[in-house]
């Protein structure tokens, strides 16, 4: 098979999952969130609403959604601790898995 | 008539790739630091440098997947299904990151309203993604180990469907 015909295949894949993950939308989880968000909006117009009777002018709006905010990570942070530790934790399972296999494996070509 | 037989790629290159493909990811990783705008457009850029990476490594992905149910190893097997995990997180961090996209989107005229639930799904999905990234490195690093004490090698050691 050429180069295309597997991108194609790797694609379609990818569509394919993208569209079963896409019915994520659809779960009570979703839509939990959604409630959520909506309420705290309602209770953040509230309290606004509540704000501008004492005072004249109410709080800036807050943007809707602070992607920076809670993805602030370094280099270090990125490398060393999330892809590092792990797979510090990998290889070393796998040290110990190898060496067990590598004991066992007399036993098992003896039998 | 057999099917046309693409040249194999050298593992050097190969390794070059997946060299282009982690610095990407971790930069796509780092939003704060390179801006959404950058940050949004490397991840779609991640799309194909990933498929590309695939299409590399068809032979061990196809292989593996008929042996995977009779007489793998136990370690290859983990890692193919890893690896399959790992193709499926990749998909939602990508998917999500595009359905709350607050520059890549609107600056190719497509309206859109960023989602809190994608949003909430985005961060975890990439959070699990990075570790998830880090574990198939180190399953992998014997073979990048290998290729990194070997001089470049021919086309020739591809057409033998080494591990990734």
């Amino acid at each position: 098979m050429t180069y295309p015909f597997r991108a194609l295949c790797i694609f379609m894949a990818l569509f394919a999952v993208a569209a079963v993950l896409l019915q994520l939308e659809r779960t009570p989880w979703a839509e939990r969130v959604h409630v959520n968000n909506l309420a705290g909006q309602l209770a953040r117009l509230k309290y606004e609403h509540a704000h501008a009777t004492v005072k004249a002018s109410p709080p800036p709006p807050r943007p809707p959604l602070n992607l920076l905010g809670r993805y602030e990570r370094s280099l270090v942070e990125v490398v060393i601790v999330e892809m590092g530790l792990p797979g510090a934790a990998t290889l070393g399972i796998l040290a110990i898995a190898r060496r067990k296999r590598r004991q066992a494996g007399p036993l098992q070509s003896g039998a | 008539m057999a099917a046309p037989t693409p040249a194999p790629v050298s593992d050097s290159f190969k390794l070059r790739w997946d060299v282009l493909l982690f610095v990407a990811f971790v930069f796509s990783a780092m939003p704060h630091a390179t801006g959404v705008f950058y940050h949004e457009w490397i991840g779609i850029a991640l799309v194909a440098v990933v498929v590309t990476h695939l299409v590399f490594n068809w032979s061990w992905i196809i292989r593996t997947t008929r042996q995977v149910f009779s007489r793998l190893p136990a370690e290859v097997r983990f890692n193919h299904i890893w690896d399959v995990l790992l193709f499926v997180l990749f998909v939602l961090t990508i998917l999500s990151g595009l359905l709350v996209s607050q520059q890549a989107l609107p600056s190719m005229g497509i309206p859109w309203v960023p989602s809190r639930f994608w949003m909430v799904l985005h961060n975890m999905s990439a959070t699990g993604l990075t570790v998830m990234i880090g574990m198939h490195i180190a399953m992998h690093l014997r073979w990048v180990w290998t290729r990194l004490r070997r001089k470049p090698d021919s086309a020739m050691d591809a057409a033998k469907g080494e591990e990734p």
